[in-house]
């Protein structure tokens, strides 16, 4: 121990012109020795960063009043050194803690989870059905199935007021699609499908299509749904899925979704509000349903 | 073509279904049967469950009578919950006008 702080100190003569602030830490063992020993380190160690070099080794030889004073200022501009050193840290670690918290903000204000994308369906009149189609209108998008007992259904129903709702405000007008998308292609057949949604709204367009591409377009919506593992022949069964609304925007991207304890004004408001910040912002949305091949029956 | 192919209730289906089921589940909770597949439920609500056993699919029959178990058990451990909660909070009210009286 002892040994090394020797050497420290024979390294720190050499070496304090490069760095200054090393000298006070590589003096602290040095009280321990004789005081002049402590002198004459600082002393050499002042040396260093002065210009008046010879004056001062003069002054080591004189006496050790006029060293104290020399000690002293050592002391004083090398703490004043690193409290400023130490300050301007902890500043600069404060303002990178600050930058931190503020993107983690921005990422939780600005971030859209990735919910939706292309898919490519039937409709309830027998016509293949893109994404595509809907471009340049709000979707409302429901996934159920034709057997649902009785959440779907109240869903639907609350789907078609939020419609009524939306549809009545002059400043919006009809600017949705609603759809209905099986998560039951096996029973749910285009019949099927055409019959369920006239019971809810004259605008719902109902969609199916292979268990594949129902499969895939769950999947981009993030919505889990699951047949029983054993079905026999002809007896009926549920499907067990995820029951929310999804909100897309004319560009078809993700704004919101709505869970079934939500209530028919919540929604209907949380929609108007979104449609009118779209607007706001100089967004652009039809309001006339495409003439769709479907349409026309 | 689409009523011959169409297997699944219709509106008017469905509310007949919801119609019979509430009559059976509200003549099981006049005798204070819960499980409708309680062997206790045997015996009485014989003609309600009939009705509501040809008025419902089976599948939404066996859905119905799972969830309103579930419902209950679902209650019941919310009001614990809620009245376990109103205990700790009474419990602390009382200490604190304790302290503040000392």
């Amino acid at each position: 121990m002892l040994r090394s702080s020797i050497r420290l100190n024979a390294f720190s003569r050499t070496a304090t012109k490069a760095c200054p602030f090393v000298t006070p830490r590589t003096a602290v063992p040095i009280p321990r020795r004789s005081p002049i020993s402590s002198h004459l380190n600082f002393g050499t160690s002042f040396r260093s960063y002065s210009n008046k070099a010879d004056g001062a080794r003069a002054q080591t030889s004189s006496g050790a009043g006029a060293l104290n004073w020399k000690t002293f200022a050592v002391f004083t501009i090398t703490g004043t050194g690193l409290l400023y050193y130490f300050r301007q840290e902890k500043k600069r670690v404060e303002e990178a803690r600050v930058e931190e918290a503020r993107l983690a903000r921005a990422n939780t204000a600005y971030g859209k989870p990735k919910i939706g994308g292309p898919f490519s369906l039937i409709d309830q009149n027998g016509v293949r059905t893109t994404n595509e189609d809907f471009k340049g209108r709000y979707m409302l998008i429901y996934f159920g199935f034709t057997h649902c007992p009785d959440i779907c259904p109240e869903e639907l129903d609350k789907m078609a007021e939020v419609l009524d709702t939306v549809n009545a405000d002059p400043e919006i007008g009809n600017v949705i699609t609603p759809i209905f998308i099986t998560c039951d292609p096996q029973r749910d057949t285009i019949a099927e499908v055409n019959e369920y949604v006239k019971d809810f709204h004259k605008d719902l367009i109902g969609l199916t299509g292979s268990m594949e591409e129902i499969a895939k377009v769950a999947k981009a919506y993030r919505v889990y749904f699951s047949k029983p593992p054993k079905v026999d022949d002809g007896e009926d069964y549920l499907v067990d899925h995820s029951i929310f609304f999804y909100l897309m925007s004319p560009e078809g991207e993700f704004v919101d979704c709505y869970a079934k304890d939500h209530t028919a004004e919540h929604v209907s408001q949380s929609v108007k509000d979104h449609i009118h910040a779209y607007l706001e912002k100089g967004g652009k949305v039809s309001n006339e349903i495409p003439a769709r091949a479907s349409n026309q029956n | 073509m689409a009523q011959e192919t169409t297997h699944h209730p219709s509106r008017a289906e469905r509310q007949k279904c919801w119609k019979v089921r509430d009559a059976f589940f509200a003549c099981l909770d006049e005798s204070k049967v819960l499980d409708p597949s309680a062997p206790g439920a045997a015996n009485i609500c014989q003609d309600l469950r009939k009705q509501y056993e040809d008025g419902c699919m089976k599948s939404w029959v066996e859905y119905f009578n799972k969830r309103r178990v579930l419902e209950a058990e679902q209650k019941e451990l919310l009001e614990r919950m809620k009245a376990q909660h109103q205990a700790v909070e009474d419990r602390a009210a009382e200490a604190k006008a304790k302290t503040q009286g000392a």
